[in-house]
């Protein structure tokens, strides 16, 4: 089975979004319910709920970036996404699209260093205006945050 | 160098490799207690898990009931002898030269021991019954386990102090389950951000989501409780029994946003699960380990020193089995609050890496400790850095006013 179009369109463009700092078009690519976690690998395997980012829907988003973008303190910095082919993985209501990605963290007058790598494993609904994601869940491989993690993945 | 008072502290000791080897050898390998992780992870006989204390390879062992500790490392070539984060096994097995140890950490097997047909072998003076593991001492405190390399260290609760044992109680009245692990790499010096967890002054100034949403206002009703050795601390502060608005509106601080509120404010509930009011503990323990209570979420964050300039804080989330649905929800909303990616805790992943890039060209400079005073004693104000004198009160006990 193929990857829709316009489903690897909305995950490129997603990144794409969160990579030029346009968090209103990133929040764009979700449903108002939709769902957004950030966890780890290891806490994945093991079953353990809690991980870096949990959020509930799109409202929960919203803050998530208006507080990074007026509350918080951080030194200035952006993204690169160099994303993978996105496949299907299970079927019916199981069936994800998995996206393996890996990300640098571009700071003003450092070195750019590789952040984080995973994968998103996303579930998405169609709707008259598009395909929107409903529950995105972003695994990374590694326990370790350089820093801080303020911007979404 | 010399620290000549625990108020004026030479930025010195935050960049200077001698003062980190010896705080490798003297400071955390000497009397005091380390977290290792917590006791419900060693569900069966013979599990164990590996983990470390400053860098230092450790594993943890559960035998007959009885958890031990040892340095992670063959007596013979010093290869790791457990590799995995967790696993199950009967004996310790050296996977370099197949030296083999029961889990008391004595030495059983050596391949070869006798050589083959007579040739080659160890030497008849060896005797593997005088070789063992290097152990630890170990303390199951309510379901954390600490260690430490001093086989005379006083016990966890005397070292800590009755103020901070009351503390740990407090946020463990019954045996932890780990909810999830992260880990958090700051470019900082380890002082820096063991400064940074006894510093009440900055916590609602730095974190503007503190204070914005009341969650901690230096006016709150609380303050801070400092052990007789000087090293360990509580902060806390109450919920909704603010005692001056007004001061804090009039130094309009930059913290202060009132403009600004959330769409869905479920990460901010408290639910009084101790019946105390308190919704806000930090608590510090000499010198590598902190336990916070922020609203419902429960944590230990394990500090490991990585060099001279780079500290990682692991942070252990915690919960208990017996969990409500409403609690176990607060605890996973709230991971939006604090850790790695929390709108709280995270500046403080830069701020130390502010400090610690200042440190370096410092030329002699002292940081001013002089916040409530010369002193390092309890206070019902947090508008003091006594906690942070009282580091340094301890830090020079152990390692001397004269560091190098």
């Amino acid at each position: 089975m193929s990857v829709p179009v316009a489903i690897a369109s909305l995950i490129q463009s997603s990144a794409a979004a969160l990579d030029a700092l346009d968090f209103h078009h990133w929040l764009s690519g979700f449903t108002e319910y939709g769902q957004y976690h950030i966890t780890t690998a290891d806490n994945q395997r093991q079953g353990l709920p809690l991980g870096l980012m949990h959020a509930l829907n799109k409202d929960q988003l919203r803050d998530r970036i208006a507080s990074i973008s007026s509350v918080n303190v951080y030194e200035p910095h952006r993204y690169r996404h160099i994303l993978s082919q996105t496949w299907i993985k299970g079927q019916g209501l199981e069936l994800q699209y998995i996206t393996p990605f890996a990300v640098y963290r571009i700071t003003p007058s450092k070195p750019t260093i590789l952040f984080v790598t995973g994968e998103y494993q996303d579930r998405v609904e169609y709707s008259h205006s598009g395909v929107r994601f409903t529950y995105r869940t972003v695994v990374l491989d590694n326990d370790m945050i350089d820093t801080l993690l303020a911007i979404p993945l | 160098m010399r620290i000549q008072s625990t108020s004026e502290i030479p930025y010195e000791v935050y960049v200077n490799p001698a003062i980190y080897d010896r705080e490798m050898e003297e400071l955390f390998q000497g009397p005091v207690w380390h977290f290792l992780g917590f006791e419900s992870a060693l569900t069966q006989e013979h599990n164990y898990f590996t983990t470390e204390i400053a860098g230092l390879p450790i594993v943890v062992v559960k035998d007959h009931g009885t958890i031990r500790a040892f340095v992670n490392r063959c007596i013979h070539r010093g290869s790791l002898l457990c590799i995995a984060q967790t696993g199950r096994i009967s004996e310790f097995s050296c996977v370099y030269h197949g030296w083999t140890y029961d889990l008391t950490g004595q030495l059983t097997g050596v391949a070869f021991e006798r050589g083959i047909q007579g040739q080659g072998g160890m030497p008849e003076d060896f005797n593997k019954s005088e070789q063992h593991l290097r152990s630890l001492t170990v303390q199951n405190y309510h379901g954390v386990i600490f260690a430490s390399f001093d086989a005379q260290i006083p016990d966890f609760e005397t070292y800590v102090g009755p103020d901070i044992a009351a503390g740990i109680r407090r946020v463990l009245p019954r045996r932890p389950v780990l909810l999830g692990r992260t880990s958090q790499l700051i470019h900082s010096n380890w002082k820096i951000y063991v400064e940074n967890n006894r510093d009440s002054y900055h916590a609602s100034i730095l974190h503007s989501f503190f204070t914005t949403f009341k969650l901690n206002r230096l006016t709150q009703s609380g303050g801070i409780v400092i052990n007789a050795a000087g090293g360990s601390h509580i902060s806390f502060s109450k919920r909704k029994q603010e005692v001056d608005d007004a001061t804090y509106d009039a130094e309009q601080l930059r913290a202060n946003k009132d403009d600004f509120g959330l769409k869905d404010p479920r990460a901010l509930r408290f639910i009084d699960e101790f019946g105390d009011q308190i919704s806000l503990q930090i608590l510090t323990l000499f010198p590598l380990t902190v336990f916070h209570q922020i609203n419902n979420s429960l944590c230990v964050r394990q500090v490991i020193p990585r060099g001279v300039d780079q500290v990682e804080v692991v942070w252990w989330y915690y919960g208990f089995e017996d969990d409500s649905a409403e609690l176990q929800e607060a605890r996973l909303m709230q991971i939006n609050l604090v850790g790695p990616a929390g709108y709280i805790s995270m500046e403080d992943g830069a701020v130390g890496g502010f400090v610690q890039r200042n440190s370096s060209y410092a030329e002699g400079a002292v940081g001013l400790l002089k916040m409530g005073g010369y002193d390092h004693l309890s206070s019902p104000s947090r508008v003091t850095e006594a906690a942070i004198r009282g580091f340094w009160k301890q830090y020079c006990d152990h390692l001397g006013e004269t560091i190098v």
